[in-house]
């Protein structure tokens, strides 16, 4: 089964990874809080980011655009949630798209290809 | 591509004579590598940027004051024929720019000057090298 996103196959054109970022508690300085003690207040668990990394591949610039396309349409506002699955067993609910970033124009060779990161992230408080 | 002894060889208006050898080298100046999650080993590859390098190299039977410098740029344009006769000859040509020139001499020998071309490509799309019968 490919990776998705509410079940949508957005990545599988080409190459793709998913990764998780720092989890665990939010940690700030007692010094913001009206502090004068250089301790620290745990406020709560941090937001679960994951960010899939990867490349489009298309045959022609219209299909790639295609692709894009594909992509950026599920960046809603607000975002509304949805499982994310990485299409090798495991999969996350409650999870919102947030941002999708290229890295450099898109590049022809044998085929159209760009890269990207999008970026989902299971919101504490649903927006 | 390496073409031995062309028929005739000429940059611009300018005819170089004696050539032994024309090679036209491709290599790749960005290629494209990605993995996955998946294993180890490369799972997509391509070269969007790519260049195509000439080289010929022809022989000097007498001193040249005015030969082809770095940064020149003409159409270079060779014949091509699969035998002696003129069967099958056939054309090539590409829009250059000269890189490189150099001098080999050594004594008993003829000089030789070895020249470094790059191909352009007419809309960065098209293959440099233009192939086409030899009447056109």
């Amino acid at each position: 089964m490919p990776s998705s996103f509410k079940s949508k196959n957005l990545f599988g054109s080409g190459p793709h990874e998913f990764a998780i970022a720092k989890q665990g508690q939010v940690v700030v300085s007692n010094l913001t809080l009206g502090g004068t003690d250089p301790s620290s207040t745990p406020i709560g668990p941090r937001e679960i980011d994951i960010t899939v990394s990867g490349r489009l591949v298309a045959a022609s610039e219209s299909a790639l655009w295609t692709l894009r396309d594909a992509l950026t349409a599920e960046l809603l506002t607000p975002p509304t949630a949805g499982t994310l699955a990485d299409g090798r067993g495991r999969s996350w609910s409650g999870m919102s798209f947030i941002a999708y970033e290229e890295s450099g124009s898109s590049r022809v060779g044998r085929v159209w290809s760009v890269g990207y990161v999008a970026t989902f992230r299971r919101f504490a408080t649903v927006p | 591509m390496l073409i031995l002894n062309p028929s005739s060889v000429k940059f611009g208006t300018t005819p170089w004579e004696n050539v032994g050898s024309i090679a036209v080298n491709r290599s790749a100046a960005e290629t494209l590598v990605e993995w996955t999650a998946g294993g180890p080993h490369v799972a997509f590859a391509d070269v969007p940027r790519q260049r195509v390098e000439i080289a010929v190299k022809h022989g000097l039977t007498r001193g040249d004051m005015d030969g082809p410098r770095p940064g020149e740029r003409a159409t270079l344009v060779w014949f091509t024929a699969p035998g002696a006769s003129d069967a099958g000859r056939r054309k090539a040509s590409a829009d250059c720019v000269v890189l490189d020139v150099e001098h080999e001499i050594a004594l008993g020998r003829s000089a030789m000057r070895s020249v470094t071309l790059l191909a352009l490509s007419s809309d960065g799309s098209a293959d440099p090298i233009v192939l086409s019968d030899a009447e056109s």
